[in-house]
């Protein structure tokens, strides 16, 4: 911070009443916040081993049919349980298949289902918030009832029972998920925007006569990013886990689409005599979990005003 | 000249407790019947202790709370009850200047980009004219074209200050409500932006309500001034007439404890006793006598008018009802 004096007689008018001198602090230029956020980011040690398993996870997904040379789906009945070699080298399940192939097709459902209903889910759970917050009284009574009721039930006990009524399947279950986690993004934008628009700013935007819209998506919201994206990085592991759990329960992905936890599933009764099947499946849950929690915190972290 | 502005008998109350079924049972109130007039291009300074009602009278006029009671009367229209809609025409014409230059603006919005909005709002289409506009508002309140493209935070108090101040001008108003405008500056800033408003109501022929605690500022800029006591105006006077000849017997005690200009002029120092009342349950009759050394019977039985003495003098107090 540098703290100088500068004449600004010429600039400024009725400054004639004390001396000619305004002591002004002029900060560092940080113009660019988002760009200072990502240096500290990366000086994160935490940040930089998650952000490496995001992006190989998200590379996998992409390049799927690059990365391999099998098809996930057509059974090979010569190749029959496999424990892991130089052609499959993590193994091959009860059809023949190879396990590396599935999980890096895997990888695309993972992915695919995880960031569209973390993306739904945060829709539903800004616009309720944001109402409930900005409008308060009534409306934020209902709201608020019916997100408690949601934030009751673990989220994976609530996709079940949207399972059972919508039946199985991968939409149902990012619709599933999606439905089920609303409830914290709510809590917190409702949370930003109680607080936020109390602000003065916000009192000379009602005073300039803009309208409500207008104070909300270009006043308030921005000014409520923060917790929103750093909630929706730790909801997506939360989301890839409900995911694999739906279909080890055989309510997800359907043969033979390669989803992880059904994979998992299909090396459940094959665990003594061929354990990769379920092994590597799971290390994937957990590294990609882990990649993104690590991430999710940092964020947290570097994005924190207070730190 | 005629009234920009006129307020009858405005009374905000707030529910402070609330029974089972939501309905509330005690009122904490803010402001409890004020009566003022602004004439166009006047100041008039709004003075009390924190507390007082100062700023929910300001925001009342403002619409930003509605009035529990009252009327408020803007170049004769009575705004009282007028629509979001309504309220906006309104609003070209009256302002709002906050304390805290640090929470009125927008942190992420740039000085250029704040100023441009409020002319989008009302109907500028063009976007080069609107840029010209913000950067000619800059260079009236004293910042440079090159200030647009900073955020509040490359900003001094008093630099964001201005900036508010150019966004209050940019719909052209005829009256500005200044809550505490200079309060949270530096005692040098706080002159700086005070001759520029000066300056400002001079060139624009604005009038300004404005409140402040700080008894120097107030005399410094005002014409008249309101002197506020538990949610009702005490008195109102000319400023010079207030400040030589306080009336009641509040003002005199506030007044005197103004650090003379000159030394060896000193008043005697009056220190009020006891605390401002509660007010959810103010005092019987006048509000004044708990803490009054003239404080008679009749004074808790009847709440006194306020009756004028003089020279435009008005005061609320029995000990002047024969004048």
């Amino acid at each position: 911070m540098i703290i100088r004096q500068h004449s600004s007689g010429e600039a400024s008018i009725g400054n004639e009443w004390v001396g000619k001198t305004e002591l002004e602090t002029v900060e560092e230029k940080r113009k660019n916040l988002l760009g200072q956020s990502v240096k500290k980011l990366f000086k994160h040690k935490g940040a930089v081993i998650g952000t490496v398993i995001i992006l190989a996870f998200i590379f996998t997904a992409i390049f799927a049919p690059w990365l391999t040379s099998y098809d996930y789906d057509k059974p090979n009945s010569a190749a029959v349980l496999k424990a892991p070699c130089r052609e499959h080298i993590f193994g091959t399940d009860e059809f023949g298949r190879d396990i590396f192939t599935r999980i890096v097709y895997g990888a695309r459902i993972s992915l695919k289902v995880a960031f569209v209903a973390v993306v739904i889910s945060l829709i539903i759970g800004t616009v309720l918030g944001a109402i409930a917050g900005y409008y308060g009284g009534v409306v934020d009574y209902i709201i608020s009832s019916i997100t408690d009721i949601a934030w009751a039930f673990p989220t994976s006990l609530l996709a079940i029972a949207f399972i059972a009524t919508l039946g199985p399947g991968l939409q149902n279950v990012i619709i599933a998920i999606a439905l089920a986690s609303w409830a914290g993004y709510c809590r917190v934008v409702r949370a930003q925007f109680l607080s936020i628009k109390q602000r003065e700013f916000i009192e000379a935007a009602r005073v300039l006569g803009m309208s409500d819209a207008r104070i909300i998506f270009r006043h308030i919201l921005p000014n409520s990013l923060t917790p929103i994206v750093v909630m929706a990085t730790l909801e997506l592991p939360k989301a890839i886990v409900v995911e694999a759990s739906l279909s080890f329960l055989g309510l997800g992905a359907q043969p033979p689409q390669p989803s992880w936890g059904a994979i998992l599933d299909s090396g459940k009764g094959l665990i003594g005599q061929a354990p990769w099947v379920s092994f590597f499946p799971g290390l994937m849950i957990m590294l990609v979990v882990l990649g993104f929690n690590l991430f999710g915190d940092a964020l947290r972290d570097v994005l924190d005003p207070n730190s | 000249m005629g009234k920009i502005l006129e307020v009858k008998n405005l009374k905000k109350y707030f529910p402070a407790k609330k029974s089972f079924f939501g309905r509330a049972q005690e009122y904490v109130k803010a402001v409890d019947g004020v009566d003022f007039h602004i004439d166009y291009g006047e100041v008039l300074g709004l003075v009390g202790e924190s507390g007082c009602g100062k700023s929910t009278t300001g925001r009342t006029v403002l619409r930003l709370l509605d009035p529990t009671e009252g009327t408020i009367l803007f170049e004769g229209q009575d705004i009282t009850h007028f629509n979001k809609k309504q309220l906006k025409s309104v609003y070209k014409h009256m302002q709002l200047i906050f304390q805290d230059p640090f929470a009125s603006l927008n942190p992420r919005k740039t000085i250029g980009a704040t100023l441009e909005e409020v002319f989008l709002v009302h109907g500028m289409k063009d976007r080069a004219e609107r840029r010209e506009r913000a950067r000619e508002l800059l260079e009236m309140v004293g910042l440079r074209e090159r200030d647009m493209d900073k955020y509040p935070h490359e900003f001094s108090g008093g630099q964001r200050q201005r900036v508010v101040i150019a966004r209050a001008l940019a719909v052209n108003p005829k009256l500005v409500i200044c809550d505490e405008p200079v309060s949270a500056l530096d005692v040098s800033i706080q002159a700086q932006i005070i001759n520029l408003m000066m300056d400002l109501r001079e060139r624009l022929g604005l009038a300004y309500l404005f409140i402040s605690h700080d008894l120097r500022v107030v005399r410094y800029v005002s014409d008249r001034v309101a002197v506020m006591y538990l949610g009702k105006i005490v008195e109102i006077a000319p400023v010079e007439e207030l400040f030589q000849n306080p009336a009641h017997p509040y003002s005199k005690a506030l007044l005197s404890v103004v650090p003379a200009l000159k030394p060896g002029n000193r008043r005697e120092r009056l220190v009020l006793k006891g605390e401002v009342p509660n007010p959810v349950n103010p005092p019987s009759g006048c509000r004044f006598r708990t803490r009054c050394k003239y404080a008679t019977r009749k004074c808790s039985e009847i709440e006194p008018e306020i009756k004028p003495v003089g020279n435009g003098h008005f005061v609320r107090c029995h000990l002047y009802n024969s004048a």
